[in-house]
């Protein structure tokens, strides 16, 4: 998947990678599991699901640095929604 | 017993040949390969929900806008301009506000309101102020509803 992550100074190299479910949000907004397009009824579906399965789980969300903010506050809702409590947000340090 | 020992010298192995096609190769694979570039994380708290009985501390809430253009508001006043990347005047004045709040010992809670065509890694550079200001309670508005994929 091609994106380009944002830069940031405060970013940290995180110590535990496990049990990550990693979303793409591309610079258009569009979604991505595993490299395939999702819509935003399939991405809430997903995740509330994958929080029934395999809690406590972590949101990875990979957006590109373009993506406009509309876009990341609408899946930090769905995130919201299917029970997570917070969202890392992939970046390179600065 | 002449015959021998041209035989024998026939079969001699060329080693520059060699050494030249390996160092070839490695050549082109160092300029073909690309780093890997190690991704770190922005940890960002959704917003949750309080039990009705329990006591709820009010948090002292600031209020922090990203326009579209990239310009940055804290509290509706202009603070940073779309190409100003490090936001010192923002830090200056969350640091300052993270002072009061200890103070006043209520806890700081930044509220982001991008506006919807914000650029995330405008949101990120506000995050890294927010992070080096010391704010750990930093939370985003409710979206617009409309025009979801």
């Amino acid at each position: 998947m091609d994106i380009s992550l944002p830069l940031a100074s405060s970013a940290v190299m995180p110590d535990d990678v496990s049990n990550r479910d990693i979303v793409n949000l591309d610079g258009q907004g569009q979604l991505h599991v595993a490299n395939r397009d999702v819509t935003d009824d399939e991405m809430r579906a997903y995740l509330k699901e994958r929080f029934r399965a395999t809690p406590p789980l972590k949101i990875y969300l990979r957006a590109d640095l373009n993506t406009p903010a509309k876009r990341i506050r609408q899946f930090m809702e769905m995130a919201s929604q299917a029970g997570a409590v917070n969202v890392i947000f992939a970046t390179y340090q600065r | 017993m002449r015959r021998r020992r041209r035989e024998h010298s026939a079969v001699e192995m060329q080693m520059g040949p060699m050494i030249d096609m390996v160092f070839l190769l490695l050549v082109f694979f160092m300029v073909t390969a690309k780093p890997i570039k190690p991704e770190a994380d922005v940890n960002l708290g959704l917003p949750g929900m309080a039990e009705q009985d329990a006591p709820v501390d009010l948090p002292d809430e600031q209020r922090i806008q990203i326009r579209a253009d990239g310009t940055v508001q804290l509290n509706e006043q202009t603070i940073g301009s779309a190409d100003d990347r490090d936001l010192e005047k923002l830090l200056e004045g969350l640091t300052r506000l993270a002072k009061s709040s200890a103070a006043a010992k209520a806890e700081l809670l930044i509220t982001l309101s991008p506006d919807d065509e914000a650029r995330h890694q405008r949101i990120v550079d506000v995050l890294n102020v927010c992070a080096k200001a010391g704010a750990k309670n930093v939370t985003f508005d409710q979206p617009s509803t409309e025009g979801g994929q």
